[in-house]
């Protein structure tokens, strides 16, 4: 941002506040007579572009590739994990191995922007923990799962715990138990993973390392935050279309500052805005935009930067 | 010059969020390189005699010289509530209110409604700008004393085509649509009127999110930086103006999203 200087005189004398002033003068007159501190000097782009990024939730597909990729670059966005899922009504395991097979493909054909995380139906245990090795032997470092099954279900425990063997993130869609939810319950499946559900089954696998994912999309964060806090191996993410002004600052409250993610989840502005306009420090925000993800991940073995 | 056109002052009542007072908005101001914003009372839109909160924004602005040349006051009318007339003549002659903010949800009325009508009429005919909310907050966390416009619901959010009555009633008032969310879909008709339409769309919703293309769809100069402070983070819509290319958006016309276009909607 390069605003153009203004004489600032000149431009309010024909603002409202001016015709106000003449209107309240005896007001303003006696009002304290404070000088106007130096205005800042912010260049938003170059903040934007100053730090490395790594994407930890987006979805894409051969439609949009390009596009996702071109508003990576506008962004500095080096890197974008993809987390494409299966929508209800469920299909089966056919369903998943097809995006399965989309993700592997994303991947091989653009290695240096897309990491991706494999999609699972935990209803079909055998063939989800056999669909998890192909997608491991096909280079996918974790594993996403929508609203199929609660992340506390029992079915979910032979996925948890092969995801500790593999040391996988285990990344599931959230939502949170709000008044949308309890007053209208429309849109959200009975099965969604609220911050609730991920507090049962992190502290039933405290070596496994869980994300919640999108903690600004239609989830009460302040809500989740309360949750969440205090159980050590859940990570947050983010994202991603609700940038409410304190969403940052509050998850920096409730949470360890090398267990939060960037993500958009196809929310680019949204997520990069409301981090640097946020009150982290540089370290934070480098930490939060790519090194906390890039540190999980070395944990595995992985790297990915 | 950096002027926003959708920030507020004052509390919401169902969540915290801190810049709140004309004084910590010009802090924020000042920190990102801002030189005015068009405010309203924002529990204001809360009393059910909104020209209180009017007064109260007014004698804000006036308890410190600072505050003077950077902040605009648009006024919040009801025109459902008494005395809303000698309302509206007060705040656009006596208190120098350069726009109008109309909450058709949160008063509980409809497009149609003659008062709005006759309301929009005045303001056109003095020149003001009127401006409408898509929405305040993402009804999918809002409290529940909120109002019942609940998304994926039988009564949703609004979305573009939900302003489009007003505009068919008096489509040559000058029209601010703020934090657009949701479908921008219209229906051809609903679209040429639009086009014809003064109109400017502020960039902090998060339907703002191919700016260029928009552009290219609604011209330039239908398009100006907003924050929907306190509600939203203070730079994501000014990041989708900054972001454009120069291929997609030349300095001149940055400068128009800037400041250009809505100084010229709101006269000054």
């Amino acid at each position: 941002m390069k605003a153009t200087p203004i004489n600032r005189r000149k431009f309010v004398t024909n603002t409202a506040l001016s015709a106000m002033g003449l209107m309240l003068g005896q007001k303003l007159l006696g009002a304290a007579a404070e000088t106007e501190p130096a205005r800042g000097s912010y260049d938003l782009m170059k903040e934007v572009l100053k730090y490395r990024k790594i994407d930890t939730h987006t979805h894409a597909n051969p439609n949009n590739f390009s596009t996702v990729i071109d508003t990576a670059d506008r962004l500095g966005i080096q890197k974008m994990v993809l987390v494409n899922h299966a929508y209800p009504p469920w299909g089966g395991m056919d369903v998943y191995r097809a995006i399965n097979d989309g993700i592997i493909a994303a991947v091989k054909k653009y290695p240096d922007r897309f990491l991706g995380y494999f999609t699972l139906n935990p209803t079909f245990p055998k063939e989800s923990l056999e669909e998890m090795k192909r997608c491991l032997d096909q280079g996918l470092v974790g594993c996403k799962v929508y609203t199929e099954v609660k992340i506390s279900d029992p079915l979910y425990n032979p996925i948890i715990e092969k995801c500790i063997e593999h040391k996988l993130i285990v990344h599931v869609h959230s939502e949170c138990d709000g008044y949308f939810r309890r007053m209208w319950d429309i849109k959200i499946a009975p099965n969604a993973s609220l911050p609730e559900d991920y507090v049962i089954a992190a502290r039933r696998y405290p070596e496994a390392i869980f994300e919640y994912a999108h903690i600004g999309t239609g989830n009460d964060f302040e809500w989740a935050c309360k949750v969440l806090t205090g159980t050590p191996n859940i990570y947050v993410n983010a994202g991603a279309s609700d940038n409410e002004e304190p969403l940052i600052d509050t998850v920096l409250k409730y949470f360890d500052e090398d267990k939060i993610f960037f993500a958009s989840d196809g929310s680019y502005y949204q997520s990069i805005g409301k981090i640097l306009a946020s009150r982290a420090t540089d370290a934070q925000r480098r930490k939060i935009f790519s090194e906390n993800y890039i540190n999980m991940m070395k944990k595995g073995g992985r790297h990915v930067a | 010059m950096l002027l926003d056109l959708n920030a507020y002052v004052g509390h919401w009542p169902f969540q915290q969020f801190r810049i709140t007072t004309c004084e910590k908005l010009l802090g924020k101001m000042n920190e990102y390189g801002a030189d005015v914003s068009v405010v309203s009372s924002l529990h204001g839109l809360f009393y059910k005699n909104v020209q209180s909160a009017n007064e109260e924004l007014i004698e804000e602005l006036g308890s410190n010289r600072r505050f003077r040349d950077r902040f605009i006051p648009f006024a919040v009318i009801n025109p459902t509530y008494g005395a809303w007339r000698e309302d509206f003549e007060t705040c656009t002659t006596k208190l120098g209110m350069k726009g109008l903010r109309l909450y058709p949800k949160y008063h509980n009325y409809k497009l149609d409604e003659p008062n709005l009508i006759e309301l929009v009429k005045r303001a056109r005919d003095r020149g003001l700008p009127v401006a409408f909310k898509i929405r305040m907050v993402d009804s999918r966390t809002t409290s529940w004393m909120d109002i019942p416009y609940i998304f994926e619901s039988p009564q949703q959010e609004w979305d573009l085509k939900d302003v489009m009555p007003i505009i068919r009633a008096v489509p040559d008032a000058k029209y601010i649509i703020l934090n657009i969310a949701n479908s921008m879909v219209l229906s051809p008709e609903d679209q040429a009127l639009l086009l014809k339409t003064d109109f400017i769309f502020d960039t902090s919703g998060k339907s703002i999110n191919n700016l260029a293309g928009q552009i290219k769809t609604y011209g330039k100069t239908k398009f100006a930086w907003g924050t929907h402070s306190p509600i939203l983070d203070y730079l994501t819509g000014l990041l989708r103006v900054e972001s454009l290319r120069p291929t997609e958006a030349d300095a001149a016309t940055k400068e128009l999203i800037r400041s250009g276009n809505a100084k010229r909607m709101i006269g000054i």
